[in-house]
């Protein structure tokens, strides 16, 4: 009978305890800096022009094979660069969200955006292309590879103490 | 025991309309239909704010929030779930017998509602609210409630799904089982009563004592076998989730599903109502309310009588929602006995406990205060003895269970 | 690339042993096949009592086979007769596609085993990245080494927490549950903090790790801790003790140490009968032998000895990761790996004690293709799962799902 009653003493003490359910999507979930959500292309805000140079790397390197990308020769004056990428589709539906595609991009054009929210009535809208992983990357600063910094506290806005 | 005789119907008062109280179908009167119509309503509504209480209640001890969204803190969930049920397909399997499978849930809600009729709520000024009250009461809610077992057999039959027979045997087995310990403790409390009505033990409640001081062994048989029937956790192997994924019930969906739901919550409330009604007193406030001299009044108890007349049907309310709240607790909290454990508590301590109170009970009546005071002290005597030799058992049994191994570190040779 | 592999045994399947039919039929018996129930099959008659078989399918969709497994049972009343398994409906040829790339086919190998056992998903990755630094000759720094050692045993803890809530659910109890993924969410937080995912991080590279841990790694470790501490507390407290659970988990589906060896059960299930064996312990790998912990061991080899072992194993592996914590140098966390990771020729294995037990990678690289040319996962949970027989055969159902739930299987380290 004590076991029964410590287990009757052990629900009064969580039902006294705030309910932990984060009441998504009223609230935002707080995401870490790391989340890696959908890879998502940079654009180079001060020279107006994408970074990728459509070395093919990130296409090969995917265990997915989910990325399929088309380069055009460059014609243009503001960087050294010999290509640029003139399509280039990722599909959400079967990428594995791992970041292989970013870890080896030896250019720093892409992240892994913190965009999940992904859901769609339709597979085929799940393919993403250009303008559309350009648009989630808006705002994503390059950060795998990148010396994180030392001094200020990362700690996200969750704090697992919270969870009793 | 003082006898008193209930009356059984209050006299109406003189402002109420001849037309009212006329006997017009079989020797109802058209008020007889009202208060079926409003103790028929009252209930679905009712069993609907249970629902919402009960998912709360469990919500909150499992560290979330149930139901949120769909009303202010979630009260229209359970008629939004209503409206879902009625709107869903009517599925019938090809395999089952379709008259049976029609007719089980039916089987099953109508001994539920049945047996509110003799509830007796106390009073609501001017009327004392049983409905119908008569003198074999208790043998009425042992009998009726046996029928919601036929309309279970029935459902797991007529699925023509094995699962549900396996269900349908389970809850015979169950059910009979915990038919005797209840009937026994009945008993007993018909012998306190001295007659076979609820409404007499109520009355005689209110005269003397609650009879969970008298017979507190009763009450706790009486508890375990009505959350039994009930098929609640912990005894709700016949409709166990995680095995036979609700075993009678697993080919019912949408409405008639929702029958069974609603049976089901329905009967606890019920189960709850009889509890407070044959021991814990009915609409009394507390125990010996009604024998305390009032100062200044003199030794009369009726001001407190005549309080309970009028508004005793929220006492009895309270009482009946803290009972129904702590057999939601018990969900929430323990896991499933087995089918054989199931038996063995039954047949093995259920039945044994519930003789002994009735013995107990019958020298209390016959004998006087002393004699009882006695055998009760024997009896607690021999519980602690069985208990005492138990006492380590569950920790012994844990401590040897496992022990823990100190390996000696083997260091790596090579490392990779 | 050949490899010569020895002549095995043929292991076709051979013609089966008349079955029940032909069984009754030699007793001069009727063999009855039911319109409504087909299948069943009158087996004894003994004077007027017939007992009769059914075959009942817990299907791929059952809420108590923790995953896409199928189990036949020939039940004879409630108790087992015959249990024939059916795995591989989660088979998604994991060990096929770690062979894909033309580029980077070791770092693309490791989704791979991420997705093997899902639950503790570091140990799986700490297997396959020693296998390849075995057989390239690397070794990773210290600091990588102490903290995918953490990070295991976090892993461990996330595994063990989730069987705490699959076993609760399985006996009844819905509350264990939620404590279980409360925990679990305070876990998940903190492996995104690490990792950049909750349940797939893909962290480990061989050679190190992808990239070093975030600046306040320590103390939100020891804040998890606190709450893993406080949660086995209430865990404890909650179902250890509960007489109910007590019943339904003491003495059920024992598994004696011969048969469990010669299963080749291993982990929890191999600890509970008595063997006291721990890859971390009799084979070890990164630096377990420079922490302190002890192995939890049983004697009967019961349900309830298991669970405590696993409880016990998370409590344990919280003092591993306080010991680590606190010896956790500063340094590189990438050794002198070429970046284009080629090992040479051979073979090597490489075993962990994974959450359930002894998982093991075994990687054949003809020292040209970027990829590995075979990759072999040994899961531990398939073995266990051929202890099923044994534990479930002649027992109740409720005893048979139990018995499933304690062996802790997950489809995708079954079924890959």
């Amino acid at each position: 009978m004590k076991g029964i009653l410590g287990g009757f003493v052990q629900t009064v003490k969580s039902f006294l305890t705030p309910p932990v359910t984060r009441l998504y999507p009223y609230e935002r979930p707080p995401l870490e800096p790391r989340f890696m959500g959908a890879p998502s292309l940079l654009w180079d805000d001060k020279i107006d022009e994408i970074v990728c140079v459509a070395c093919n790397i990130c296409a090969r390197s995917c265990p997915d094979d989910c990325i399929y990308l088309t380069g055009e020769k460059y014609e243009g004056e503001k960087t050294k660069k010999k290509n640029i990428v003139k399509d280039y589709f990722i599909d959400l539906g079967r990428c594995s969200y791992c970041g292989i595609c970013v870890e080896v991009c030896p250019f720093d054009a892409n992240e892994m955006s913190p965009h999940f929210e992904l859901s769609t009535y339709d597979r085929q809208q799940l393919v993403y292309d250009k303008d559309q992983l350009i648009k989630i990357g808006r705002g994503v600063d390059r950060r795998m590879g990148k010396p994180e910094p030392q001094d200020v506290p990362v700690m996200g806005s969750i704090d697992p103490s919270q969870w009793r | 025991m003082e006898q008193v005789r209930l009356p059984y119907l209050l006299p109406a008062p003189d402002w109420m309309p001849e037309f009212l109280i006329a006997p017009l179908v079989g020797g109802f009167s058209v008020a007889d239909f009202l208060g079926l119509f409003v103790l028929l309503n009252f209930i679905l509504g009712f069993v609907t704010f249970e629902i919402w209480l009960e998912r709360k209640i469990g919500g909150h001890i499992q560290l979330r929030r149930g139901p949120l969204h769909v009303g202010p803190h979630g009260l229209l969930q359970t008629p939004a779930d209503i409206i879902k049920l009625l709107i869903k397909e009517d599925l019938t399997p090809a395999a089952a017998d379709k008259r049976l499978f029609k007719m089980a849930p039916y089987l099953i809600f109508v001994p539920v509602f049945l047996t509110f009729l003799v509830i007796p709520w106390g009073g609501l000024w001017p009327f004392n609210l049983t409905l119908r009250p008569f003198d074999l009461s208790l043998i009425y809610i042992v009998a009726i409630p046996s029928i919601q077992a036929l309309g279970m057999v029935v459902a797991g039959w007529s699925s023509g799904n094995k699962y549900s027979l396996l269900g349908a045997a389970r809850v015979v087995a169950q059910f009979i089982s915990y038919e005797l310990p209840m009937v026994v403790t009945l008993l007993a409390v018909g012998i306190l009563a001295e007659s076979l009505s609820i409404a007499q033990a109520v009355e005689t409640q209110r005269a003397s004592t609650w009879f969970v001081l008298l017979q507190p062994i009763g009450f706790v048989i009486f508890f375990i076998t009505m959350m039994s029937e009930m098929h609640r956790t912990p005894f709700d192997i016949a409709v166990a989730e995680s095995e036979i994924v609700g075993g009678p019930f697993i080919e019912y969906s949408g409405m008639r599903w929702g029958m069974f739901f609603l049976a089901e919550f329905a009967a606890v409330f019920l189960n709850s109502c009889l509890a407070v009604a044959l021991f814990l007193g009915g609409p009394e406030l507390f125990p010996f309310a009604e024998r305390i001299p009032i100062p200044g009044i003199g030794a009369n108890t009726t001001l407190i009588r005549q309080i309970d007349d009028t508004i005793g049907v929220f006492f009895f309310f309270g009482k009946a929602m803290t009972l129904m709240i702590v057999v939601q607790w018990c969900r929430f909290a323990l896991p499933r006995i087995r089918i054989d454990q199931l038996m063995d508590l039954a047949w093995k301590i259920l039945l044994p406990a519930s003789f002994a109170n009735l013995i107990l009970t019958a020298i209390f009546s016959q004998f006087g205060f002393f004699p009882f005071a006695a055998g009760l002290a024997v009896v607690l005597v021999v519980i602690g003895i069985i208990a005492i030799s138990y006492r380590n058992r569950g920790t012994r049994e844990r401590e040897t269970g496992i022990r823990l191994v100190t390996l000696p570190r083997i260091p790596l040779e090579a490392h990779a | 690339m050949a490899i010569e592999t020895p002549i095995r045994p043929d292991m076709r399947p051979q013609p089966q042993p008349p079955g029940p039919e032909s069984a009754a039929a030699e007793r001069h018996l009727p063999v009855v096949g039911s319109p409504r129930v087909p299948g069943l099959t009158v087996v004894s008659q003994e004077q007027d009592l017939e007992t009769m078989e059914m075959t009942i399918n817990m299907g791929p969709q059952h809420p108590s086979t923790h995953g896409v497994f199928r189990m036949v049972l020939t039940l004879e009343g409630e108790r087992v007769k015959k249990l024939e398994p059916f795995v591989g409906y989660l088979h998604r040829g994991a060990e096929k596609l770690g062979e894909s790339g033309d580029v980077e086919g070791y770092r693309k190998a490791m989704i791979w085993l991420d997705r093997t056992d899902y639950l503790s998903v570091w140990a799986n990755e700490h297997a396959y990245v020693l296998a390849v630094e075995k057989l390239m000759g690397v070794q990773a720094p210290e600091r990588a080494e102490w903290i995918r050692l953490i990070m295991d045993e976090f892993g461990r803890i996330n595994s063990h927490s989730m069987f705490y809530g699959a076993f609760g659910a399985d006996a009844g109890a819905t509350t264990p549950f939620m404590y279980a993924f409360t925990l679990r969410e305070a876990l998940y937080q903190f492996f995104e903090s690490v990792g950049g995912q909750r349940m797939f991080p893909n962290y480990y590279r061989v050679g190190g790790l992808r990239e070093d841990v975030p600046v306040d790694f320590v103390e939100r470790a020891t804040r998890t801790l606190e709450t893993t501490r406080r949660s086995l507390d209430d865990f404890d407290r909650l179902i250890s003790d509960n007489e109910i659970f007590l019943a339904r988990t003491r003495g059920v589906a024992k598994l004696t140490a011969e048969r469990a060896i010669d299963l080749g059960c291993s982990g929890p299930v191999l600890r509970a009968t008595g063997v006291p064996i721990d890859v971390r312990r009799v084979e070890p790998y990164s630096f377990y032998d420079r922490v302190d912990f002890d192995i939890p061991v049983g004697t009967t080899g019961d349900c309830y000895e298991r669970y405590l072992i696993r409880l016990q194993e998370m409590y344990q592996s919280t003092r591993i990761i306080e010991q680590a914590l606190k010896q956790l140098p500063k340094g590189p966390i990438m050794g002198n790996t070429p970046k284009a990771v080629r090992p040479p020729k051979g073979d090597s294995y490489q075993r962990v004690e994974n959450a359930r037990g002894d998982f093991g990678v075994y990687i054949v690289s003809d020292g040209k293709s970027p990829a590995p040319y075979r990759v072999k996962y040994r899961s531990p949970c398939f073995s266990n799962l051929m202890a099923l027989n044994d534990l479930a055969v002649g027992a109740y159902i409720a005893d048979a799902v139990m018995g499933l739930g304690s062996i802790d299987i997950v489809l995708g380290e079954v079924d890959r």
